[in-house]
């Protein structure tokens, strides 16, 4: 084309050589190609390191960004704590009032759909099945009562919920009260806590006197 | 006169150079691989073995190593320890854990460092002082945490398996 001088350049930006020799030069269109190495020489040359760097670190920039913004940024534990054990355990009594319920919207919502569901009694449930069971009201869940509940944050977005709890369950009118030693895994998932894995294990005896409910 | 591209298209190259690490080590914390999930089911594989190996063998180092400072450990029998119980009972209890056979041992990366474990193992368990063996079959959920690159055992709830499990293959 009318650049000779500038042909390296047009060989690694093909039809952008123009436009990169303008914003150079600082020039317009209207700038005839032979003033370009003047205009080099005299006033852009000493500029021309910081040019470089600049011009590149721009192209550069929203890549590094992008992919920043794509990993979590760890959560301040010591600060946030206490609000976060309060939404645990806010989240764990909608699974519970849910559970009686045997509401399927709300089961929907707050069990992972990556849940592992251990019962005492050995039997494994995904969400589907856990969902299927408690709306067809096969297995009623009267009442809980947790003589222990502690929430324990474990990493970003993940918690632990240890204790034990009194659960009357059973065929409808026919509950059996079990005595449960419990480990949960609660995660968050898109803002919201959701209830991810259980295992639970009848106590060997029961640890109060049946209560009054 | 030398063309000022010549100092010009090197300092490109120069500074994504300079800049290339910072990308990569961001893009590094987004999305795993399928290669990253084996690689990190293995470590956690390796993790429980040795904590397998260190339980069977009563090797207090090998152990206190394996566990977390912060382990829960929830007994199929109701008890409750933490490292220090957890600990003692193994080394100095009534009974020596004889073997551990996995009938089903699954890893659930469920996010940054930290991978849970489920299944169900068949732990065979001899007293000290009668010989008398045991067996507990067990279904379990446990927990994992990275802790400065290392993976250490958290969490445990075991629960026994209402009738002896099925003879296997």
């Amino acid at each position: 084309m009318a650049l000779p001088r500038v042909a390296g350049l047009q060989e690694c930006f093909p039809g952008r050589a123009d436009k990169i020799i303008r914003v150079l030069t600082g020039g317009t269109r209207a700038h005839p190609p032979d003033l370009i190495p003047l205009l080099m020489k005299f006033s852009l040359r000493p500029l021309l390191p910081l040019l470089a760097s600049a011009f590149t670190f721009a192209l550069i920039a929203p890549l590094a960004t992008a992919a920043e913004k794509s990993s979590a940024p760890a959560p301040d534990f010591a600060n946030e704590g206490e609000r976060l054990r309060a939404a645990l355990a806010a989240a764990d009594d909608e699974r519970l009032a849910a559970t009686k319920a045997g509401d399927q919207a709300r089961l929907e919502a707050i069990l992972s759909n990556d849940l592992h569901y251990a019962h005492s009694s050995g039997k494994v449930d995904s969400k589907a099945s856990l969902i299927k069971a408690l709306t067809a009201r096969t297995s009623v869940y009267e009442s809980f009562h947790y003589q222990e509940r502690k929430f324990t944050l474990i990493g970003a977005g993940l918690a632990t919920m240890t204790g034990r709890l009194l659960v009357k369950v059973g065929p409808a009118g026919k509950p059996n009260e079990l005595d449960l030693s419990i480990l949960a895994i609660w995660r968050e998932e898109n803002g919201k806590w959701r209830f991810l894995a259980w295992q639970s294990c009848k106590m060997p005896v029961p640890a109060v006197a049946p209560t009054k409910n | 006169m030398k063309s000022p591209l010549r100092i010009f298209l090197p300092l490109c190259l120069l500074t994504v150079a300079s800049l290339a690490p910072c990308v990569t080590a961001a893009e590094k914390n987004s999305a795993p691989t399928a290669r990253d999930q084996a690689r990190l089911i293995a470590a956690v594989t390796a993790a429980d073995d040795e904590r397998c190996a260190a339980t069977k063998a009563g090797d207090r180092a090998r152990l206190a190593a394996s566990y977390s400072d912060d382990l829960h450990y929830a007994h199929s029998s109701g008890k409750i320890d933490n490292k220090a119980s957890q600990l003692e009972g193994v080394l100095n209890g009534t009974h020596v854990y004889e073997n551990f056979d996995y009938q089903d041992r699954t890893f659930i990366p469920a996010g940054p460092g930290i991978v849970l474990m489920k299944g169900r193992v068949l732990v065979h368990m001899k007293n000290k002082t009668s010989g008398e063996k045991t067996m507990n079959d067990i279904n379990y959920l446990s927990v994992w945490r990275e802790e400065n690159g290392k993976w250490r055992f958290l969490a445990w709830q075991a629960c026994k398996n209402a009738s002896p499990a099925a003879p296997t293959k």
